[in-house]
């Protein structure tokens, strides 16, 4: 078992209902507790299935059992499936260190849609980011999965450019196992793939 | 095979909470198992259901969604009266709903474990209040449990089997949204063989609470409290941790964050913590002597003060001279429509870790690493992201029909389930809702009061949970109104789960498919009509007509939630595209109807996003321009 980048690591994962970062928690504390790590991850969703905002944490560690909450301004990361989520949550889990995976689609909220809101622009909302954090990867995550044919696929490259940003004790292999465990063999093809976009996206 | 169905013991499995409960209920040998789902409880009765039905050769217990919470518990009750080991699960307003049961089944007690799960929802995500159920346990006088997270959940669920047994009385087992939904590895043990048969053994002088029996049962019950608190002193559920002369009591999720917080504090030789996990009858001779042993003590537990007020009478009859500490009983957070997280030990609203870090700081004076916060400034407004109707919803288009009708001034009380989400703009219409069947009830109060135009909405689900005599007494005492039925052929809100209401063959379930219509005209309503909402115009001929008619009438709105029926009965329509030569840019689609498929274009015209859009058809049935056109198949 690999030290870990940070005792406890503290991964928030968040993005909208539907785009699957619950699932990517998953995955990933699967992967982890294989290769012998303490893992807790706590899930926030509710109505959420319908388009709201989703949160969950991952906590890894090499010591006891965790809580399932991470301490405000306490995340190691910041992994989001949309880009002003992650702005959303870095005030209350940020601290100037923490470092920032966004995928780069937005997802315009109800507000938005019926022109009651405005939706930050992307170079802003980017800015903004930037100056909140330690490092950020901005990926084009959605635009990659399309092009293997299923934009459901962005959180699997998350997950890669995540193995690839060195933050993780565990690489893509390890996750690739844990999703082994959990999808039919026919969907391993195209969830390979997306792992390795992913990493290609940070490399 | 199912991981949760592993027989042997051995490899820890990374389980949801709710997950773990099932698994501990399985290793107990649960036989027979009932529920009514809601969030948070709702994947502990999904499990169930899901195992059953995958593994038929390998469950050997019974499974039901129930109608409603009462109608569970006193199905449950039926097969622990007779020697079964059964499980009852809901929400902790479910709760109410099965109280009457609840009270009056702690009087006759059981013959077989049975646990009843409540899952409490402190901050509301996804309740209608946040009240706190460790009252009930007070209230009913049974025992009560309260599991931290998912490995010590499934020895828990386990063992409440077995306390039940010895005391003759239901368990009840409180989690908290954050319990039954963190994922933790579970060590298994192994699964014993299920007893599925019982046997009733005739009582009535036991089992039949006419007043004579039940002031027997009464004492009885007294009596089993009472060796239930010898149990609770000798638990090893109420542990403590560490040592030292500053002391925490705490128990629920907040036990997490106090250990966080003691090993954050590096503060394990000064603070010990006294964890209440079997939190009913309280441990008082444990806590008076916790109480002896230290200088100050804090106590820190979500929802009401009830330990605290219950520590601070300890040490009164003990004498207990530390310094006692909890929460600002008449402080409150800032009013705010988001997941607030309060600063202090407040009786609003879950707590999180570093709160309670830094209360527990101030409170013993000990230092603490204070958090760099990140500064606020130059961050962009950002617009919420609440909850929507999905694209394609049947209810969308039945609002828009419902609303094209009666305009904006009539009042529309709601029910619980996904069409709630009707209270926001553009839609707004939603005007009152306090609990399950409140709609169909509080119209015939509102209708009577106001002279105005009342039009209801209750989904399936809910009609059958608790509209059924809601919607008899409003025939009977002859209210004014139309009751709109949303029936979406499942139960959306909650993660589609069957409802007598369902067309239980999609499912391949045994169960029977009761028709709504049938069941509406039965209850004597005299104008029933069942609409397809998808068909705009018709529809709203039909709700013209129940809404002219004097009393009460019923529009069934039918349409399969389109979530579900990618799930059971898929078929793909094409999606929709606005032609941009004929869009005039009434935004009709936009501001009526609000679609997440749809958006506005930087020269302010809707779009379709082809991603999203199901195809159901309901803008380009309200375009003034007949803009909005199907994408024509690709050659």
């Amino acid at each position: 078992m690999k030290e870990l980048a940070r005792e406890p690591l503290d991964l928030v994962i968040t993005g909208v209902g539907g785009q699957g970062n619950v699932l990517a928690s998953q995955v990933l504390g699967r992967a982890l507790l294989d290769q012998g790590y303490q893992v807790t991850v706590g899930e926030t969703y509710g109505l959420s299935q319908r388009g709201g905002a989703v949160m969950s944490q991952v906590r890894v560690t090499r010591r006891g059992v965790l809580g399932p909450l991470i301490a405000e301004n306490q995340a190691t990361a910041i992994i989001s499936l949309e880009p002003m989520e992650a702005l959303r949550v870095l005030p209350t889990y940020g601290h100037p260190e923490v470092v920032v995976l966004t995928n780069d689609r937005p997802l315009q909220p109800l507000g938005v849609i019926a022109g009651q809101a405005e939706y930050p622009q992307p170079p802003k909302l980017r800015a903004a980011i930037e100056e909140l954090c330690g490092r950020l990867y901005w990926l084009p995550a959605t635009e990659e999965a399309m092009k293997l044919g299923a934009p459901i696929l962005a959180n699997v490259i998350m997950l890669g450019a995540l193995a690839a940003s060195g933050l993780l004790p565990i690489g893509a292999p390890e996750i690739e196992a844990a999703l082994a465990e959990m999808f039919p063999d026919e969907k391993m093809a195209a969830n390979r793939q997306a792992l390795a976009v992913g990493q290609e996206l940070v490399a | 095979m199912d991981k949760l169905l592993t027989t042997s013991g051995g490899r820890q499995q990374l389980l949801l909470g709710n997950e773990a409960i099932v698994r501990g209920a399985l290793e107990a040998g649960v036989a027979f198992v009932t529920c009514y789902p809601g969030t948070p409880s709702s994947e502990v009765p999904d499990t169930f259901y899901r195992l059953r039905k995958q593994n038929p050769g390998a469950t050997r217990y019974y499974f039901e969604y129930s109608t409603n919470e009462k109608v569970a518990l006193e199905c449950a009750a039926g097969a622990a009266v007779a020697g079964l080991r059964t499980m009852c699960t809901m929400k902790h307003v479910g709760v109410n709903v099965a109280a009457d049961p609840l009270m009056t089944l702690a009087y006759v007690g059981v013959n077989a474990g049975m646990v009843i799960l409540t899952a409490d929802d402190p901050s509301l995500f996804s309740s209608q209040n946040e009240q706190d159920n460790r009252y009930y346990a007070r209230l009913s006088g049974l025992p009560l449990l309260e599991p931290v997270g998912p490995a010590e959940l499934k020895e828990v669920t386990k063992y409440a089997f077995s306390l039940s047994e010895e005391l003759g009385l239901p368990v009840l087992m409180r989690t908290t949204t954050r319990v039954n939904h963190a994922r933790e590895p579970v060590p298994f043990q192994r699964l014993p063989k299920t007893k599925t048969q019982g046997k009733f053994e005739k009582a009535p002088f036991q089992y039949v609470t006419v007043p004579a029996v039940s002031r027997n049962l009464h004492l009885k019950l007294l009596a089993a409290q009472k060796q239930a608190l010898a149990i609770s002193e000798k638990s090893d559920l109420n542990k403590i941790f560490g040592s030292g002369k500053l002391g925490v009591i705490t128990s629920g999720v907040s036990v997490n964050y106090v250990l966080d917080a003691v090993d954050d504090l590096g503060a394990k030789k000064k603070i010990k913590v006294l964890k209440l996990g079997f939190s009913w009858p309280l441990p008082e001779k444990k806590i008076a002597r916790f109480l002896k042993s230290v200088d100050k003590v804090l106590v820190v537990e979500e929802g009401e003060p009830i330990v605290e007020e219950a520590v601070n009478a300890i040490a009164n009859r003990c004498g207990a001279k530390c310094d006692i500490g909890g929460k600002q009983m008449w402080k409150f957070p800032p009013v705010s429509v988001d997941v607030e997280r309060p600063k202090f030990l407040s009786r609003a609203f879950e707590y999180n870790p570093r709160m309670v870090r830094e209360v527990m700081a101030k409170y013993f004076g000990l230092k603490q690493q204070a958090p760099r916060p990140v500064s606020l400034k130059g961050i962009p407004d950002l617009p919420g992201r609440p909850p929507n109707l999905c694209a394609g919803c049947p209810h969308r288009a039945t609002f828009y029909a419902v609303k094209e009708v009666v305009g904006p001034d009539a009042i529309h009380p709601t029910d619980i389930g996904c069409y709630t989400l009707g209270l926001l703009p553009p839609i707004s219409m939603a005007d009152f809702l306090i609990c399950m069947g409140s709609s169909v009830s509080s119209s015939g109060g509102l209708s009577f009061a106001t002279g105005k135009k009342t039009v209801s909405f209750i989904g399936d689900s809910t009609f059958f949970h608790s509209g059924l005599t809601g919607l008899v007494n409003a025939v009977h005492n002859n209210h004014d109104f139309t009751l709109v039925i949303l029936d979406n052929g499942t139960t959306a809100m909650t993660g589609h789960q069957p409802n007598p209401g369902v067309d239980t063959e999609a499912l391949g379930d045994p169960t029977t498919h009761i028709d709504i219509e049938q069941v509406v005209r039965g209850l004597g309503v005299q104008h029933v009509t069942t609409i397809k909402p998808f068909k705009v115009r018709s529809a709203m001929a039909a709700i013209q007509k129940a809404v002219d008619f004097k009393g009460v009438s019923v529009i069934i709105s039918q349409e399969l939630c389109p979530l579900y029926a990618r799930r059971v009965a898929p078929k793909t329509k094409r999606p929709f595209a606005v032609n941009p030569n004929k869009c005039k840019g009434h935004l009709d689609c936009i501001q009526k109807v609000a679609c997440p498929a749809m958006f506005l274009d930087d020269q302010g015209k809707a779009q379709i996003n082809p991603l999203q859009c199901i195809g159901c058809a309901l803008c380009a049935q309200i375009c003034p321009e007949n803009a909005i056109l199907p994408v024509k198949a690709k050659a």
